[in-house]
């Protein structure tokens, strides 16, 4: 851990000139990935600059929204009543990440940014472009049972580690980005990038950027929302696979629905083909089972991960069926 | 030093823990909290690379960091006189890599911040060599003759080969794969070190041996042994690898040696795996034959596993499991090592019987199936009556009983034996499995003291042995075996242990901690017996022979006419000192070849043994296993305090969960470093995980093995668990995994 200052700003644009006049300070909300890197040297920040204290925390609701501020906890989004009602998609997928500890602390814009998990990623003596551009990635030769299937270079094929952002694109939500003159909203599935020549770049935020909050709209299918995570074991545990779909059922047919997966994409993966291939369907196994299998058709294994192509189709299905159910109920 | 005014009960009570509101207070003081003022902090440099040179260590510039103090590295390392353990090589004493993590530099300095840091500072240059961590690379040294502690580890006895091709025999023969694993105990090893002038030693270290680090260190640094004093109040968690020498506790006394300070180095949580040893991965492949009416013909039990180049330990599978469990008529052990560029392996929780177990009570499994028998009576088939090791008679067994035992309370007569056959109302998969449970009973040498002062109209007793608690209830079970055998209530007893200058102790490992301070404290109560007899002259005991004399609530008394007594206290008044004391005797009886209670090691065989049953549940569409129910009923002699011993066995049973589903400590093949040393990564059990746990014990005092007739009990619960999940895992889905852990792309 190098040397660093501390800063903590009272507002937002205040925050954002810090960042702006020193390139290599970084944001500090709940710090449960920066302190962590901090101490494993993968950052090597000249400030921190304390965010917690701006106000940020705060959830709204009016007839056509949600907005979570970006400072709010993890804990706080998935506990409160609005979102649990009509988001449950969301407040479970918060839940089934991290500790209760974590999730006390970790703020959801955080969790936006929220880094691998790659073990080569949080290893300073591992090549990793992401880490180190140009390095190479030591994980396409080396382990990578947990790694991503879709959305995969040559550069990188490590996963987005996040359950919320899972959520949160079947969700489609909308992040509220704030520069040093405006507030600007970036719809989520084009704010995670894809990730091409360089996997260090992740997101579309440029330098200063300061995520203020996240705005989930209400829709006709947000309230049956699922989320589905096969892991390891059943808690304080990354994604193997999950899945977290809404879905607009009507006299057994799809009218509608969205779905997005985690822990086997590059970024939190909406499921296009697999929405495609669903609407105007009859909800039953048999078409949930081809929308899988349509969308996991690009999917592309590793040596270790191969298992996560049919484990990614049997976590679609398990949401949409539960999600399907929901409707009925 | 816990509260022991708590303290309400004898042997036999479920007595909470004497240390239980330190801990949950936070008022116990661990190894790297001890109370040592201006004591500067150490922080190990690893190394990067697995195998190889290094070149050079340049230490300039760290030298010049803030708050740095001192760097201790191979260069001005001073020459060690023996002692260390665990790694094989002195610590810091050639510039050899033989395996990634291994430490190459420790830095001292005012804050464990700047410590880190200026260890990041420090530049070391390797000459650097492929190392051999794929156990599959044909290039590994193999060794097909291995001894351990000197003794082959191959065994024939019969005619295997000729069993298992007879006609009318079923014949299981499968591979079975556990991986490394790390035992990951909560508190990580640290060693604190305070010099007092140039020839006395001062040390605070997390160990499973108090007496053994206090010995070692005296040798290693050429220290009269009445001039070292060791302190272990607590252990926070040990699971064996706190039951070496590691290399970290000599570095941190060299370091205080050359900082001219008192040196806090704790491990950190990445250095516990590849630091303080593993437990081997191991490929066995089992082979059994029966007959018809499931009578064991022949049992071949082929172990590989790997050794690591600094390091002697074997992960030896089948002795303490095919050795021991089964009457077969004939059994084939054979065992081979790979040398592989890893850290060293070492003991963990019941090491060799867990692996060991997994393999064996699988292979009968697969066998009751083959056979259309029921696994429990497959294995009454198979009762050893007698050891069939040494053939001599048990000391006390009870197995059977913990078979019918656990299979009426599990409801085991539910079960259907064709698998995946049955399902939950909602539609998920429901399996039931059972394995046996064993582990040996064992005595480690060591003595203990227990002292008698007059307090008001009665006495107090202290009892006190060097020993250590790893967390285990060692504080309160020393508290309630001292009340039992003077007959005397708990709240008047207190003990101690945790400290050089008590009465040496043995290591705790291998369950062996109850049962040898039961031996100590019963014979240091007899000696104590006899020093107040020496002061009977003018009371009813006069000239009586001691072995008429018991204690017997709160005074001496005549067995054969009880009127005949003396109140203890007026003993402790007529002797005119302060108190009266007993020490454990000299005799050798406490050698495992000496006489007395060991010697009764030539007419029996000690050993524990227990039964898991187990259901699992197991979604149709995603297959995470979900450990529904145990039911564990163990043998394991006198219980001494049921509280104390269910946690024990929960904590075994837990673990052993890991094993079978989580667990798995993962190296990359190319550099040799772990790359899952955290607590996200390395999966051990989290609550969630863990459902309905139950633990029953037989409670027959075994008193062939020590006067209060108790053997140890925290390794067994372990050793047959993940066999019975794997086990439970066939029966709901017909998916037999032989390669643990059974992770959900395993039964995709």
């Amino acid at each position: 851990m190098n040397d660093f200052s501390y800063s903590r700003p009272t507002t937002t644009t205040e925050a954002i000139q810090t960042l702006l006049s020193h390139p290599d300070a970084l944001y500090l909300a709940g710090g449960t990935n920066v302190i962590d890197h901090l101490k494993l040297g993968v950052v090597t920040p000249s400030q921190l600059v304390d965010i917690r204290h701006l106000g940020l925390d705060k959830i709204s609701t009016d007839a056509q929204s949600v907005t979570i501020g970006a400072g709010a906890t993890n804990s706080a989004a998935a506990y409160h009543h609005e979102i649990q009602t009509h988001f449950p998609a969301l407040a479970e997928a918060i839940l089934a990440g991290a500790s209760p500890q974590l999730r006390n602390v970790a703020t959801t814009g955080g969790n936006l940014l929220q880094k691998t998990r790659c073990t080569y990623f949080r290893d300073i003596h591992s090549a990793c472009n992401k880490r180190q551009p140009g390095s190479g990635c030591a994980a396409l030769e080396g382990f990578n049972r947990s790694h991503a299937i879709l959305g995969t270079s040559d550069a990188c094929i490590a996963t987005h580690p996040s359950d919320m952002a899972v959520a949160l694109t079947a969700l489609e939500a909308v992040i509220h980005i704030q520069d040093q003159s405006v507030v600007r909203t970036v719809p989520i599935e084009a704010f995670y990038v894809s990730y091409g020549e360089d996997p260090a770049k992740e997101n579309v935020l440029k330098p200063g950027d300061l995520i203020v909050a996240i705005e989930i709209p209400r829709t006709a299918w947000a309230g049956h929302s699922r989320y589905v995570k096969a892991r390891d074991r059943s808690s304080y545990e990354f994604a193997l696979a999950s899945a977290a779909v809404a879905v607009d059922v009507d006299a057994g047919k799809i009218r509608n629905c969205r779905i997005a997966l985690g822990g086997v994409a590059t970024k939190p993966w909406r499921a296009h083909a697999a929405e495609a291939a669903l609407v105007g369907q009859s909800a039953t196994p048999v078409a949930f089972r081809a929308a899988a299998e349509a969308e996991l058709a690009s999917a592309k294994a590793q040596k270790e991960n191969g298992f996560k192509i049919e484990l990614c189709k049997r976590v679609m299905v398990k949401a949409l069926q539960e999600a399907a159910e929901m409707r009925r109920a | 030093m816990p509260n022991q005014e708590k303290a309400t009960g004898a042997v036999g009570a479920p007595t909470r823990r004497t240390d239980g509101r330190e801990k949950v207070t936070g008022a116990a003081r661990y190894a790297a909290e001890a109370p040592i003022p201006k004591a500067a902090f150490g922080y190990i440099l690893p190394s990067t690379i697995a195998k190889g040179v290094i070149k050079s260590i340049d230490t300039s510039v760290a030298e010049k960091a803030i708050g740095v103090i001192a760097i201790l590295t191979p260069l001005n390392m001073p020459k060690l006189h023996g002692g260390h353990s665990g790694d094989s090589r002195a610590p810091f004493s050639d510039m050899n890599i033989l395996y990634a993590g291994q430490h190459v530099a420790v830095v001292v300095a005012d804050t464990p911040e700047r410590a880190r840091h200026a260890a990041s500072l420090i530049k070391v240059e390797y000459t650097e060599a492929k190392p051999i961590v794929d156990v599959h690379d044909s290039s590994a040294p193999l060794n097909e003759t291995p001894t351990f502690f000197g003794s082959p580890l191959g065994f024939k006895e019969g005619d295997v080969a000729s069993a298992v091709s007879a006609p009318g025999v079923t014949v299981v023969k499968q591979t079975y794969t556990t991986p490394i694993e790390t035992h990951n105990p909560m508190e990580m090893s640290a060693t604190v070190a305070l010099w007092e002038g140039d020839d006395k030693l001062v040390v605070w270290d997390s160990t499973q041996g108090v007496s053994n680090t206090h010995g070692s260190l005296a040798r290693a640094f050429g220290l009269k042994p009445e001039n070292v004093r060791v302190y272990c109040p607590y252990t926070g968690g040990g699971f064996g690898c706190k039951g070496e020498e590691w290399p970290h506790k000599f570095l941190a006394v060299a370091a205080a040696k050359l900082a001219k300070r008192p040196v806090r180095l704790p491990l950190t949580r990445a250095q516990m795996f590849t630091n303080s040893g593993h437990r081997p991965f191991c490929e066995q492949v089992i082979t059994v034959a029966a007959g018809t009416d499931g009578k064991l013909k022949g049992l071949r039990h082929f172990v590989l596993s790997q050794v690591s180049p600094s390091s002697t330990f074997i992960e030896t599978c089948a002795a303490g499991t095919s050795r021991v469990l089964y009457d077969t008529a004939s059994l084939e052990i054979v065992q081979h090592v790979k040398t592989m560029d890893l850290p060293p392996g070492t003991w963990m929780r019941a090491p060799g019987e867990t692996p060991g177990m997994f393999a064996l009570e699988s292979a009968l499994d697969e066998l009751a199936h083959e056979l259309k028998m029921d696994p429990i009576a497959l294995r009454l088939a198979n009762h050893a009556d007698v050891s069939p090791e040494s053939k001599k008679p048990w000391s006390s067994k009870h197995l059977k009983e913990c078979y019918t035992k656990g299979a009426e309370k599990f409801g085991w007569s539910r079960r259907n034996p064709i698998p995946a056959s049955t399902k939950t109302p909602d539609g998920k998969w429901i399996g039931y499995g059972m394995a046996s449970a064993t582990y040996p009973a064992m005595i480690f040498p060591g003595k203990a003291r227990v002292r008698l002062y007059k307090e008001g109209n009665g006495v107090r007793a202290v009892s006190a042995a060097a020993s250590q608690d790893l967390g285990t209830g060692t504080w309160t079970i020393g508290v309630q075996m001292t009340a039992t055998l003077l007959d005397l209530p708990a709240g008047q007893v207190k003990f101690e242990l945790g400290d050089s200058k008590l009465p040496v102790s043995g290591q705790s490992g291998g369950s062996a901690t109850a049962g040898s301070l039961a031996l100590a404290l019963g014979d240091a109560a007899e000696a104590l017996k006899a020093e107040l007899l020496k002061h009977a002259d003018g009371t009813p005991l006069a000239g009586i022979d001691i072995k008429d004399v018991q204690f017997k609530g709160g005074e001496l008394a005549s067995i054969s006419k009880p009127t005949q007594k003396v109140k203890l206290r007026d003993l402790v008044q007529k002797a005119g000192s302060e108190y009266v004391e007993g020490v454990t005797s000299d005799r050798n009886k406490f050698q495992p070849t000496g006489e007395d209670y060991m010697a009764n090691d030539a007419k029996y065989a000690f050993q524990s043994f227990g039964a898991h049953f187990v259901e699992v549940q197991i979604d149709d569409l995603l297959p995470l296993v979900k450990v529904t129910r145990v039911v564990s009923v163990m043998d394991i002699g006198r219980v001494l305090n049921p509280k104390t011993a269910r946690s024990q066995v929960i904590g075994g049973v837990v673990m052993g969960l890991g094993q079978a589903l989580t667990e798995d400590t993962h190296y990359d093949l190319r550099t040799g470093r772990p790359t899952n040393d955290n607590f996200a990564d390395y999966r051990v059990p989290v609550n969630s995980d863990i459902h309905s746990l139950e633990v029953e014990f037989i409670d027959v005092p075994d008193l062939h093995f020590n006067p209060i007739g108790c053997r140890g009990v925290g390794e067994i619960g372990i050793t047959g668990i993940a066999a019975a999940v794997a086990n439970a895992v066939y029966n709901a889905t017909g998916k037999r995994i032989r390669d643990l852990p059974i992770t959900p792309d395993k039964l995709l």
